[in-house]
């Protein structure tokens, strides 16, 4: 895994990775869907990626309602391109 | 609800200006013995545990010299009541009674009250509710007008009414306002001191102390060190201490665990899920009548996120020895259901690939229903467990939930009977 194209976000309690390397061969952008079905609509596609619409400190203090839905539809209908790391204990 | 030691409650009663015997905490006999020399008189060795009926379990002694409290203390250390052990004990210096009376402070929250109640005895030393059954005559009552508070001639009446003798009443009447005053200082659910003394020196002195706060308000009163604000009368386990942790610091939705029990061998134990308390019960009596064992108890409610249920879910699943997972979700209008179904496929995929077999028996009912049996289904669909998903059609039928949850584990435990390596 190249770490240069590893998207990286904070949520309120976790953090959000995507390899843009596999998302630029996704077709079906099922993350952003998703994100606006379940979530908060943050993610947007940005030359073939998805990227977070808002700021980072934004989807750290709440804006990422942490639907998971995005590594979920990634699994199913992407690349398995996200992982979403949530620990046991939340250190905020 | 959190119950205060009876050592905390007594300090609360102290700083409001009502009398209790002089003591400590010791946590060896050693220290028992220091204390029983410094006090220099008889003590009263207790076991400083949240239960009542200590006197009858034999966790309570009288020494009479430091010889007799070490003794005494050593005893108790080495003791159990209701198969805990005993890791503190109070000791405080030994009062001399005349007569004992019970004062206590409830919340009564029927709708026809929703007040505090203030209860007195000349009854003290035995359970109120004995009292009030047999010898109703012994026990008056003030429902508190919270605006108004409560006032001392208030108090001298519940007194007055039960003829206690004229020269107590105005200590009682002192106490018994004192005790409202740090009732709703702290703002406490029940407050009781049974037994209220009349001691021989004449004074008036809380020989003991029940004090539970509302778990809502313990972050109110950082004062009172409150670490685990739940309604439970064991020390947390690791789990119920993780669970605390991350409703502790989520406050988006709610989440609630507790660990009924720590020993699975015999087999037949659940990991048990419910969202929205009524629907859940009916979940466990279910499960019960059938014959299975629930290991934890966990409930989450009020729009939690995905991530949330995903945290709990791992801590249910944590539990070493469970055979199956039984969500009972009833909830019909307040949470969309798909957020927990993306929360527990996150949860089982991590944790039971090397599973294969692992009972699931999901009750998924209320908005979004349809579409989060599909996200359970779908995303499951490559685990090698053995899930059932069921609706809004099941909410009154968890019978046949329960019953399909025995058939699973007990194919289950057959299958890892028969694994090669197995010890039969």
């Amino acid at each position: 895994m190249n770490r240069d194209t590893l998207y990286e976000f904070n949520s309120r309690t976790g953090r959000i990775t995507i390899n843009h390397d596999e998302c630029l061969a996704c077709e079906s952008h099922a993350c952003v869907k998703a994100c606006k079905q379940y979530g908060s609509g943050i993610l947007k596609i940005e030359s073939g990626k998805p990227i977070l619409s808002i700021t980072r400190e934004e989807a750290e203090k709440g804006g990422c309602v942490e639907c998971l839905s995005c590594e979920y539809e990634c699994w199913f209908k992407g690349r398995k391109a996200i992982v979403i790391d949530l620990p046991l204990t939340i250190n905020l | 609800m959190v119950k205060l030691t009876e050592h905390k409650g007594k300090e609360i009663l102290r700083s409001m200006g009502i009398n209790t015997p002089t003591g400590d905490v010791a946590r060896t006999s050693l220290e028992a013995r220091r204390i029983s020399e410094s006090l220099a008189k008889p003590v009263v060795v207790k076991a400083h545990v949240p239960f009542s009926g200590r006197f009858k379990a034999g966790v309570v002694k009288i020494a009479e010299t430091p010889d007799e409290a070490e003794k005494a203390a050593s005893h108790i250390l080495s003791s159990e009541i209701r198969g805990f052990s005993i890791h503190e004990l109070l000791v405080e210096e030994k009062v001399e009674i005349e007569k004992e009376y019970y004062a206590g402070i409830i919340i009564n929250d029927s709708w026809k009250v929703r007040s505090p109640v203030i209860i007195f005895s000349v009854e003290g030393g035995i359970s109120i509710e004995e009292t009030a059954k047999h010898s109703p005559e012994k026990v008056s009552t003030l429902t508190v007008d919270v605006l108004k508070g409560v006032n001392k001639y208030d108090a001298y009446n519940l007194a007055i009414r039960l003829g206690v003798p004229s020269q107590w009443i105005p200590k009682i009447g002192e106490t018994l306002t004192a005790m409202y005053y740090a009732f709703k200082r702290y703002e406490a659910r029940i407050l009781e001191i049974n037994p209220l003394a009349l001691t021989k020196d004449l004074k008036i002195a809380a020989l003991d102390c029940k004090m539970v706060i509302d778990d809502s308000a313990a972050p109110r009163h950082p004062e009172l060190g409150i670490q685990f604000p739940r309604d439970r009368e064991t020390p947390p386990t690791q789990l119920e201490e993780m669970a605390w942790k991350i409703e502790e610091r989520d406050y988006r939705g709610t989440s609630y665990f507790a660990q009924l029990t720590q020993e699975t061998k015999e087999g037949g134990y659940v990991g048990f899920h419910g969202i929205g308390g009524g629907g859940a019960m009916l979940g466990m009596d279910a499960l019960h009548r059938c014959g299975l064992k629930i290991a934890n108890y966990a409930d989450t409610s009020g729009n939690p996120t995905a991530a949330k249920v995903y945290r709990v879910a791992k801590i249910i699943l944590a539990q070493p020895g469970i055979e199956g997972y039984f969500l009972s979700g009833a909830v019909i209008a307040s949470q969309e259901q798909w957020h927990h179904a993306h929360g527990l496929v996150k949860a089982f995929r991590e944790t039971l690939a090397e599973k294969p077999g692992f009972p699931i028996v999901a009750l998924i009912a209320g908005n979004k229903e349809k579409e989060a049996h599909r996200i359970m289904k779908e995303g499951l669909k490559d685990l090698p467990v053995k899930l059932e998903v069921y609706g809004r059609d099941y909410v009154y039928n968890l019978g046949h939930l329960a019953l399909r949850m025995r058939s699973l584990v007990e194919e289950y435990r057959a299958m890892k009977t028969n694994e090669p390596g197995h010890p039969i």
